[in-house]
């Protein structure tokens, strides 16, 4: 049985850990801090809203914990995490825009723009994209989710994914391009 | 479109930035992979800089609190619902029963219309005080009550 006692951080804990499988407080906030942050540069780079992106965020961990996942596989519940968020940005985008396909049209919506986190010249790239192109690229290519794992958060088929993936691809390396960006060397070795 | 073998050690490449000569040359002659290269090698660094960010994250602590508190709110929601359905049945017995002393209210009403112009005042209680009005009065007080307090709980 749960025995609850009280971290200094005052989150609950329980002395099982993480024997059961499901999180206690201080294993979610083990979690947390080791997932946060990359959840949260996916729902930023995703909506291109960083308050909207941290509402998500919580809305997320909330799910998570909320859906009763029993496992002890840190890359399952990583991945099951980034599936709720990813269904999560498929409904606000669902809510607020029918054509969900479409990229969103920023220079006719100023309050949006003014809210887009536009530093760097990925986030200006991604931002022209649409969201669910977005999504993909940054499930494969950041995420290294597999084929069968983005569709499944997507809702696609996993045979039409590739060439979508590839398409989404083109695009962005085109925004890239036309930014000035060239194929570098990242830290080689 | 057709996906060049070496794609996959592309992407893992560019994500780990640890290319081998090989996969270097190939990329550089290769216009799939070195579209790959650049968007992964992008993203990386992309996501690097905003992991590294120290914007301050929303507080774990609230959203274990709030979903305890969910996790509350729905037992006692899974608990009353039973009592809802409880009271809703009491309301439908008591109209069936009150239903069921329908005959005899109506002749209680009809002896009532015939007696009341010759009878004293004075003998209504009596009426009134008979088994079957005050049957029938207690139903309907008891599906009132019913009604409101599942009107309560709903609020």
């Amino acid at each position: 049985m749960i025995s609850m006692a009280t971290v200094a951080s005052g989150v609950p804990v329980t002395e099982s850990g993480l024997a059961s499988g499901v999180m206690d407080g201080a294993a979610f906030q083990a979690f947390y801090s080791r997932t946060a942050r990359r959840l949260r540069a996916y729902l930023l780079r995703s909506l291109g809203d960083p308050s909207l992106a941290d509402d998500l965020m919580q809305e997320a961990y909330l799910r998570l914990l909320r859906s009763g996942l029993k496992t002890d596989d840190e890359d399952h519940r990583k991945a099951y995490l980034f599936r709720i968020a990813t269904n999560l940005i498929r409904d606000h985008f669902r809510r607020r825009r029918p054509e969900y396909e479409m990229p969103p049209n920023l220079a006719g919506d100023p309050g949006l723009q003014s809210t887009i986190d536009s530093r760097s010249d990925v986030a200006q790239a991604m931002n022209g994209l649409a969201p669910r192109d977005r999504q993909m690229l940054w499930l494969a290519y950041v995420e290294g989710s597999s084929h069968q794992e983005i569709a499944k958060a997507l809702g696609l088929k996993t045979a039409s994914l590739k060439s979508m993936l590839s398409r989404a691809r083109h695009r962005m390396a085109d925004r890239l391009r036309g930014l000035g960006l060239q194929p570098i060397e990242r830290n080689q070795s | 479109m057709s996906e060049c073998q070496y794609e996959r050690d592309v992407v893992e490449a560019a994500r780990e930035g640890r290319w081998t000569e090989a996969l270097q040359d190939h990329a550089a002659s290769c216009l799939g992979c070195a579209e790959t290269a650049l968007v992964v090698v992008a993203l990386a660094e992309d996501v690097d800089a905003l992991v590294l960010e120290d914007a301050p994250l929303p507080d774990p602590k609230v959203i274990w609190i709030r979903s305890r508190l969910k996790e509350r709110q729905e037992r006692s929601f899974r608990a009353t619902r039973v009592i809802t359905w409880v009271q809703r049945a009491m309301i439908v017995c008591a109209l069936a029963v009150g239903a069921s002393f329908g005959p005899g209210l109506r002749e209680l009403l009809s002896g009532l219309r015939t007696l009341l112009p010759t009878a004293a005042l004075a003998d209504l209680p009596l009426l009134i005080s008979g088994p079957t009005a005050v049957l029938g009065l207690t139903f309907v007080v008891m599906a009132l009550m019913a009604l409101w307090n599942e009107r309560s709980a709903a609020s």
